[in-house]
């Protein structure tokens, strides 16, 4: 189990995360939900290990993981919100680097970097360098590093990033089925219809404070909304999206 | 849609695109580079006024008349081919930056632009980039050089001519270098396929930097009225485009000896010659670059390459995080051209000096007596310390210049620091593109010039004391290599290239020193083995010491600063 308890980030001047607590269980998968700049990816990355909270904790297991973020990152696997890999490596050593830096047997470790560029349809681009790889491609490459291990715990910010319709499906059936197989996942994005199929429960993060941790089925009854977008419009939409829209228009044509 | 508008805003962006690479961080500032190379070029152009001048200034008192004349004679084609060779590698440094790159063509070929816009701001950026370059090295030396160099002149009639002569040598020869390259570049583009060329560019230009040096270093002194009157010179001022030049500038200054003429005489058909053909493929190239670049991926997909590192790695690499940090530096080493550029270029130096260590031998000793082969072995010492200084040098300078620093988060969340795994890997890396290398090309030749045992005792030093040098190279290194942001100027090398160069070049005098003395006595070598071997434990142990002292890896050079200035200061204004 992961527990978020109060957690803060704040910058010189800015806010990023204010005091946010939630917990996402074995066997789910929790959605992270929240407007660009609302503190999602700044919340993952403390979660990752990645950046020091200014307060608050995060526990797994019912310890904290500073206690030791080694063997806590052994059991974590993390899809970043942005596909930065090493653009002179092909897609093939790009796997055996994180393999190999997770303390794979190369054995293994080439068997399922084998399989798994057979499933993400990478085969015959495995020698290719990722310079090369179209956005949907490198996001395979970073979807297959982060389950490379068999990670208990799997962030994902931002899987569907760039993928198409056909390998979107095969992720989305991936998640519940890692979610399934006693996984805890934590799935941060924008797409509502995605999170409202493969999510159990949400956390809505609005200007870095969480306005709400429930089941989506609680927050649909609790709020009389029928989808999880009119839950997420209430809740942090500020503008009148077709107000905008009209006067981004207006302003083009100035 | 006013052109001129995007002319100015094309050349600037285009004259930006030179200069924006890691090594030579810019900031986003384009005067303060230019200055700043501008600056750099100056001063090596000082540095050729201190190296010529004296003598004709009479500092020199045991210098003859003759003697000076001589000096008269060569010294024009010292400065020219140092010019030459300064824009050889001035343009080679800006290689990947002569045609349009992906970016470019994916960014600018969704504009309102024109192809021809593009070719002449692109043209624009490169002459005035050029032009910095060649008025700044000769900046000094064309000032104060033309009125020493030239011979038997009279009056203020015949200075101004030799004034002139000197800058129009100087010129032609410089552009003559960047039509070369530039041509090299274009007829590669026209007869490789797109995807080896990607592949092969940087490959060309690594080879070509190293061409430019070795001609610098290696040709032959032939500037004298001896050599020039000597049949079998005939060759080599046919083949060595400085003496072409060197000739021209004598003709201009007013010489009328017939083999110079007929070296100026090629020196004006050259240049011609090899500017037409130079344009005429990089016309040609670059309209079909912007088409072949959009039309194709980065790379076509390759075959899997075994390179012999990856299989010495699975020999001698056992952890597979260490083995995977391994790997990661040596395809970074192979792959990433803004590293190769660089190792190039501090390899480069290292060469130079070689080259110029074995001029020294081959020409300076041939008419010396045999009883000065002592002094010859003492040179032949050095070459290879003063090559391993700056491989590992290089390489050291390389690992701190990050390869897609946002992509470094995987080496963040997994186990590199564990049992110093970023540590040992690139020791091994030192060891095998370092030491092993320069070791191998050392070895049989000191045992086919020397003795067994005397290039024995000296092969054996040499590894010895490149393990100490790689091990001092290791000091307070807490990092896995190409992974931690850098602060931009500190593997400045205006700066670093000085220092180094000097502080090299002393500390290699004295060991060679100590070893030549050791090599002739057992005594004397055991000592110097025991004092090395012990200093090489010493740096293990120190080096073992910092690496318990450091709780974590780092990946960024600086930490957050306690107070950050809100930078308002301008816009109070």
């Amino acid at each position: 189990m992961l527990e978020v308890r109060a957690l803060t980030k704040r910058y010189p001047g800015v806010l990023a995360v204010d005091s946010v607590s939630f917990t996402a269980l074995p066997g789910q998968v929790t959605g992270y939900l929240g407007p660009n700049g609302s503190g999602k990816s700044t919340t993952v990355k403390m979660i990752t290990g990645l950046l020091e909270p200014t307060a608050g904790e995060i526990l797994y297991r019912g310890r904290p993981i500073g206690a030791d973020l080694i063997e806590y990152r052994r059991i974590l696997g993390y899809v970043p919100e942005e596909p930065y890999l090493y653009p002179h490596l092909t897609g093939a050593e790009y796997l055996e680097l994180a393999g190999e830096l997770r303390d794979l047997p190369a054995a293994t470790l080439h068997a399922k970097i084998d399989a798994l560029l057979g499933l993400f349809s990478l085969a015959g681009d495995r020698h290719s360098p990722i310079s090369s790889y179209s956005k949907g491609m490198r996001q395979k490459i970073l979807i297959s590093a982060a389950i490379l291990h068999d990670p208990e715990l799997i962030v994902l910010d931002e899987p569907f990033s760039g993928l198409d319709v056909q390998a979107a499906l095969v992720v989305r059936s991936l998640i519940r089925s890692l979610a399934g197989s006693g996984k805890t996942v934590l799935f941060s994005s924008h797409v509502l219809e995605v999170v409202e199929k493969v999510c159990s429960r949400v956390v809505i993060l609005h200007k870095g404070r969480a306005v709400a941790n429930d089941s989506i089925e609680h927050l649909r009854d609790l709020m009389e909304l029928p989808t999880l977008e009119d839950i997420f419009a209430q809740l942090v939409t500020e503008q009148d999206p077709d107000a905008t829209a009209r006067q981004i228009a207006e302003t083009i044509r100035r | 849609m006013n052109q001129r508008r995007q002319f100015r805003a094309l050349t600037h962006l285009f004259a930006y695109r030179f200069f924006d690479t890691d090594i030579v961080s810019m900031r986003g500032d384009l005067s303060a580079l230019l200055s700043q190379l501008a600056a750099l070029l100056a001063a090596l152009s000082v540095a050729l006024v201190l190296i010529v001048a004296p003598k004709y200034a009479g500092l020199y008192h045991h210098l003859n008349a003759r003697q000076i004349r001589a000096a008269a004679w060569s010294d024009p084609e010292f400065l020219i081919s140092t010019s030459m060779a300064v824009i050889g590698v001035f343009t080679l440094l800006l290689w990947d930056a002569l045609f349009p790159d992906r970016r470019d063509c994916l960014m600018l070929g969704a504009m309102p632009v024109r192809v021809r816009t593009l070719f002449a701001a692109k043209l624009a950026a490169l002459g005035a980039a050029l032009g910095m370059a060649i008025v700044a090295v000769n900046s000094a030396s064309g000032l104060a050089c033309p009125f020493l160099i030239v011979p038997d002149a009279t009056g203020p009639l015949s200075a101004a001519r030799g004034f002139a002569a000197y800058w129009t040598a100087i010129l032609l020869a410089s552009l003559f270098v960047f039509w070369l390259l530039l041509g090299l570049q274009g007829l590669a583009l026209h007869l490789l396929p797109h995807h080896l060329f990607l592949r092969w560019s940087s490959l060309i230009q690594t080879a070509a930097f190293f061409g430019v040096l070795t001609l610098y270093f290696l040709t032959p002194p032939l500037a004298t009225p001896q050599a020039l009157a000597a049949p079998q010179n005939r060759l080599w001022y046919a083949l060595i485009p400085s003496y072409w030049f060197w000739g021209l500038f004598h003709v201009m200054a007013g010489s009328a000896n017939p083999a110079l003429d007929a070296l100026a005489r090629r020196a004006l058909a050259g240049e011609p010659a090899v500017a037409l053909i130079a344009m005429a493929a990089y016309a040609l190239a670059y309209a079909r670059q912007l088409r072949r670049t959009v039309e194709q991926s980065g790379i076509a997909p390759a075959r899997r390459a075994v390179l012999p590192w990856t299989a010495l790695a699975r020999l001698f690499v056992r952890r597979a995080p260490e083995r995977a940090i391994f790997a990661f530096i040596a395809r970074t080493v192979a792959r990433s051209r803004q590293h190769r550029l660089l190792l190039s270029m501090y390899i480069g130096l290292g060469f130079g000096y070689v080259f110029s260590q074995i001029a020294y031998v081959l020409y300076h000793y041939k008419a010396v007596p045999y009883g000065d082969s002592e002094g010859r072995a003492q040179t032949a010492l050095g070459i290879p310390l003063i090559l391993l200084f700056f491989v590992v040098i290089a390489l050291r300078v390389s690992f701190s210049i990050p390869v897609e620093l946002r992509a470094n988060w995987l080496f963040r969340l997994t186990d590199s620091f564990a049992g110093g795994a970023y540590l040992d890997a690139t020791r091994k890396a030192l060891l095998l593109f370092a030491l092993a290398p320069v070791t191998a090309i050392a070895a049989p030749v000191y045992l086919a010039l020397w003795p067994w045992p005397r290039a024995l005792g000296h092969i054996l030093f040499l590894a010895v004391f490149g393990l100490l040098i790689i091990e001092l190279a290791l000091l307070r290194f807490a990092k896995v290599p190409f992974t931690c942001s850098y602060l931009p100027g500190r593997a400045n090398l205006k700066i670093m290239f000085g220092v180094y160069w000097g502080v090299l070049i002393i500390a290699s005098e004295l060991i060679t020193d100590f070893e030549h003395r050791a090599l002739q006595h057992p005594k004397s070598y055991a000592a110097l083995m025991a004092v090395t071997l012990t200093a090489w434990l010493i740096a293990v142990w120190r080096t073992r010491g910092a690496r318990a002292e450091v709780p974590t890896l780092s990946f960024e050079e600086q930490p957050e600063p306690a107070v950050v200035a809100l930078g308002l200061a301008g816009r109070l204004n």
